[in-house]
């Protein structure tokens, strides 16, 4: 092994050339013999009995393989709460809800039979929204609630839409808030947006020799895949493989099954044909979506900015089913107050069914959305107390040694680090208000500042083995899986790094349930340090081997034998030898050197239904904190951004240009939902804008430039000191954007997107 | 409805009868073969299925294939010449400009039809070209220093370039 010389570069992606070539194959890029198209007929209703269904002249159809219904498929699938049909049982629950599917020998033919299926519904009064859902005259939209299979995650509440409720009782609010100076009660909301994948979700399955199914799919967890259709199919695990090609994005959209399962019982019922779904843009914006929020917070706060108290409630509008609901109501729960030393906390969140489409997790597992609540509401406590934003952050921020809000003693924390740093850039000094430059014609600029944390999943295990092949090329079998965020990247750095070989002789397998071994999922920022653990301890596990041998060649002992730049070097001589000279001489006709590697920790804890008390409930902490430079035109409420400084806590860097990577594209994601994203519904349940022309991301003309910072706090768990940080950047923007705005026009905005009309409204309102 | 068209896709000809309807970026995909024309929408608004007609960058999800007849097409695999990339394709390696990667033949083919019309772009006429190419990973600041990076390279081998 070398001294640390490839950790920290930022040396360029390992899968950059085969993308910029069009060389990467995507799922829907991929050419299977005699594949079968699919369709779905969705529903037009957000709620609804199925009186009759009639397939007869879909079936009719020339070309037509096989048209399936509820009636056809039985089963219950959903990560938190098994409470999904493969296709509508009966009872539809959200415009868009698959109600039969079509295999045929063309798309044009299928999407023809699916226009040919005649279903007969009887309307029902759709619940839209979170404030419906907990009406005491609400239907109850799942009555079979307490009965379906669950995680111990989903704390359901028998007879109510609500399929988690978590809490935290810390200490007392009353009598902080009694002990307080200042008392500040708001209600901040988020709207549903969209992850927007530029690659729309496409599936291939098929059954092949010895009933395997094999399904090529862009998800981003192959493990959570395979297990969810054993369980729904009746298979053994090791009848199932998942294939992982390239992905076009992930964000989150892709953790847990959705067309899945429909796929594959096509498959099932169409011989040993492959299927294949790709669904076009307008379906795509149907398959998931991000959950709306409205929290409420109250805060009570010394004259000097002391946190004294702090309490939410959140309500999270999840949609027709739970898919990870409950987790993103639990993972940005544990949270909910920010990162701030609070004694007393209460916090009550709510994951409420709807009859909207399904939400999932977005970049942060609801974390930008309590963000948007605590920081813009922490803003506002500021500029009551005549505090500045900054100053009043230092005086509260949680740091090592301080206990959690869930009772975890906190280590490694660059929260203070981040502020610090990102004011350092944006030459603003604690105590100093931000200045406000009138810029004539009711156009006035100033900086707004926001932070977040995020913790990741609990301590789920990652596996990866390390193949050294005779010549000294390396394998890289991991399942996390490579959505965008550059993990083959890092796992090439990191097995490198081991070997002490180039990274060029490395080769990072897709994921691929029949070769790499267990990983939980790609979420949660995880991949870096739980794959860059398992990965490095497999590759020390690999050189362990290859010293062996070696020492065996060079009669020495293993801990002697180094190696450098490819080539393994004889203590005694000096001498380099390619690996596979030594592999050769010391077995006769050459072997095969395989290492193991597990991330897996101990002392995890889950966290008390009662109290949300829990001592380790999360691998690590991520943090960021942002400014934001803008400004604001009274008259028409147009925000202009000059500049976002983004500060973000990464442990170590492993690789450098990733890293700024991913601040860039998580800070534009978040100034995509503070100014422009949001998914609009009309009084049917159905989206209006599921297109891009009306759904809103940024462009490279709407993009300030941002200036990355990289704050290395080493995690001591981490690889090299790494940890994750893919999710932390989205969070702060918007409330920083609010800040900003709020500093340079006198306008305090609580709901999410910050459009020109939604701020002219505000000036209006202000008299401005 | 079918007619017989002359399409000369990365410097080969074929002579194809095509039916009326069928778009470029079904003919490229599912006739060729040539995977690197990604499909993001359909409807012309994220530029992820760009490609070169006669050096002018179209959305091949809104031309249709008997459209470009007599033309000469260009995708994101006809950019490498003898087994080398092109200095845009190289530029986006180097720049960090690449992350899940869907966006990116559609973004270099465009850049490349603004770089043959305007070879000085500023930096605004770089970022107005590109605005019709959607991208949801990179936050575009390193598409764009990669156009700009290949842009003055060119400008300083010709000596035009202070």
């Amino acid at each position: 092994m070398t001294k640390d010389t490839l950790i920290g570069k930022g040396l360029l992606r390992v899968d950059a050339a085969e993308k910029v070539t069009g060389m990467a194959e995507y799922t829907g890029d991929l050419d299977l013999a005699g594949v079968l198209e699919a369709e779905m007929l969705t529903s037009p209703y957000a709620y609804a009995r199925i009186r009759s269904i009639d397939v007869s002249r879909a079936l009719s159809l020339d070309g037509v393989i096989e048209v399936m219904t509820g009636n056809d498929i039985k089963g219950l699938y959903g990560p938190m709460v098994k409470d999904r049909p493969v296709l509508a049982q009966g009872v539809v629950r959200f415009a868009g809800e698959p109600v039969a599917a079509v295999a045929a020998t063309s798309k044009q033919i299928a999407k023809r039979a699916v226009e040919l299926i005649d279903v007969q519904y009887e309307q029902l009064k759709p619940v839209l929204t979170h404030e419906e859902a907990l009406s005491p005259t609400a239907p109850l939209l799942h009555e079979g609630l307490m009965d379906y299979e669950k995680e111990i995650t989903a704390n359901v509440i028998a007879g109510t839409n609500i399929c988690n409720h978590f809490k935290i009782r810390k200490g007392d609010v009353e009598k902080g808030f009694a002990e307080s100076d200042y008392v500040l009660e708001e209600t901040y909301e988020v709207p549903r947006n969209h992850h927007v994948c530029l690659e729309t979700y496409s599936v291939i399955a098929q059954f092949e020799k010895e009933g395997t199914l094999h399904l090529w799919t862009c998800n981003q967890s192959p493990y959570v895949l395979q297990r969810a259709l054993a369980a729904l199919f009746n298979m053994p695990w090791n009848k199932v493989r998942i294939t992982i090609p390239t992905l076009g994005g992930g964000f989150g959209s892709r953790v847990y099954p959705s067309v899945e399962p429909a796929i594959v019982a096509l498959a099932q019922r169409s011989g040993h044909k492959p299927v294949r779904l790709t669904l076009s843009r307008e379906q795509d914006f149907y398959r998931i979506t991000n959950h709306g929020c409205t929290a409420t917070i109250k805060t009570g706060v010394r004259k000097d900015g002391t946190i004294m108290a702090r309490q939410l409630v959140t309500y999270w509008d999840t949609g027709a089913y739970a898919d990870c609901g409950p987790l993103v109501v639990r993972n940005s729960g544990f949270t909910s107050a920010g990162p701030y030393r609070i004694e007393n906390v209460k916090i009550d969140a709510y994951c409420v069914y709807t009859n909207r489409p399904v939400a999932t997790a977005f970049r942060g597992y609801g974390i930008p959305h309590v963000t948007w609540a605590y920081e813009c509401h922490l803003n506002r406590i500021a500029h009551e107390l005549g505090l500045d934003p900054l100053e009043i952050r230092l005086k509260n921020v949680i740091q090592d040694g301080d206990r959690s809000h869930t009772g975890e003693k906190m280590v490694a924390v660059g929260m203070k680090d981040c502020l610090e740093q990102v004011a350092k850039a944006a030459n603003w000094k604690p105590g100093t208000k931000p200045a406000v430059v009138d810029l004539g014609d009711g156009r006035y600029r100033s900086l707004g500042l926001a932070c977040s944390w995020k913790g990741t999943m609990r301590h789920h295990a990652t596996s990866a083995t390390v193949r050294v092949l005779e010549e000294g090329s390396v394998e890289v079998n991991c399942s996390n899986v490579d959505m965008g965020q550059g993990s083959s990247t890092i796992y090439a750095q990191i097995a490198a790094e081991e070997l002490g070989i180039p990274v060029e002789q490395v080769t990072v397998r897709h994921p691929d349930t029949f070769i790499t071994p267990y990983d939980r999922t790609t979420s949660a920022s995880r991949g870096t340090f739980h794959g860059g653990n398992a990965v490095m301890n497999a590759a020390r596990d690999a050189w362990q081997q290859v010293a062996v041998y070696a020492a065996k060649v060079f009669r020495c002992h293993p801990d002697d034998v180094k190696a450098e730049n490819g080539l393994i070097i004889d203590p005694e001589t000096g001498h380099k030898y390619a690996f596979g000279d030594i592999l050769n001489k010391a077995v006769i006709g050459g072997v095969d050197v395989i290492g193991r590697g597990n991330s897996y920790m101990e002392g995890g804890t889950g966290l008390d239904r009662e109290t949300g008390q829990g001592a380790n409930p999360t691998s690590f902490w991520m943090y960021a904190a942002q400014i934001v430079d803008l400004e604001v035109d009274t008259r028409t409420g147009q925000t202009t951004v000059h500049k976002i400084f983004a500060a973000s806590d990464v442990g170590r860097a492993i690789n450098e240009t990733n890293c700024v990577q991913q601040i860039h594209g998580g800070v534009t994601m978040g100034l995509g939902i503070a100014l422009s994203e949001e998914l609009t519904f009309d009084d049917k349940g159905r989206i209006l804008n599921n297109n891009f022309h009306d759904y809103k991301i940024q462009t490279c003309m709407d993009v300030p430039p941002i200036e990355a910072i990289l704050v290395e706090v080493p995690h001591p768990l981490g690889p090299y000191g790494a940890k994750g940080l893919g999710e932390a950047p989205v969070g702060p923007v918007a409330p920083a954007v609010a800040d900003a705005v709020a500093n340079a026009a006198g306008i305090w905005i609580r709901r999410l997107p910050m459009t020109p009309e939604r701020l002219l409204e505000a000036f209006r309102k202000d008299g401005k | 409805m079918k007619k017989t068209v002359v399409l000369t896709v990365n410097d080969v000809k074929h002579r194809e009868t095509l039916l009326h309807n069928l778009t470029l970026l079904e003919y490229l995909r599912e006739s060729l073969g040539l995977k690197g024309v990604k499909e993001g929408c359909g409807m012309g608004d994220c530029a992820a299925c760009t490609v070169l007609l006669d050096e002018i960058p179209v959305n091949a999800c809104l031309t249709l294939a008997v459209e470009a007849d007599g033309c000469r097409i260009t995708t994101i695999e006809g950019l490498c010449k003898d087994g080398r990339m092109s200095e845009l394709q190289q530029a986006f390696i180097e720049h960090g400009a690449v992350q899940c990667g869907y966006c990116s033949p559609g973004m270099i083919l465009t850049a490349q039809g603004l770089l043959a019309e305007n070879p000085d772009p500023t930096e605004p006429d770089v970022r107005r070209a590109l605005e019709g190419n959607l991208c949801r990973c990179t936050g575009y600041q390193s598409i764009v220093a990669a156009v700009l990076d290949v842009a003055g390279k060119r400008i300083k081998r010709k000596g035009s370039w202070a």
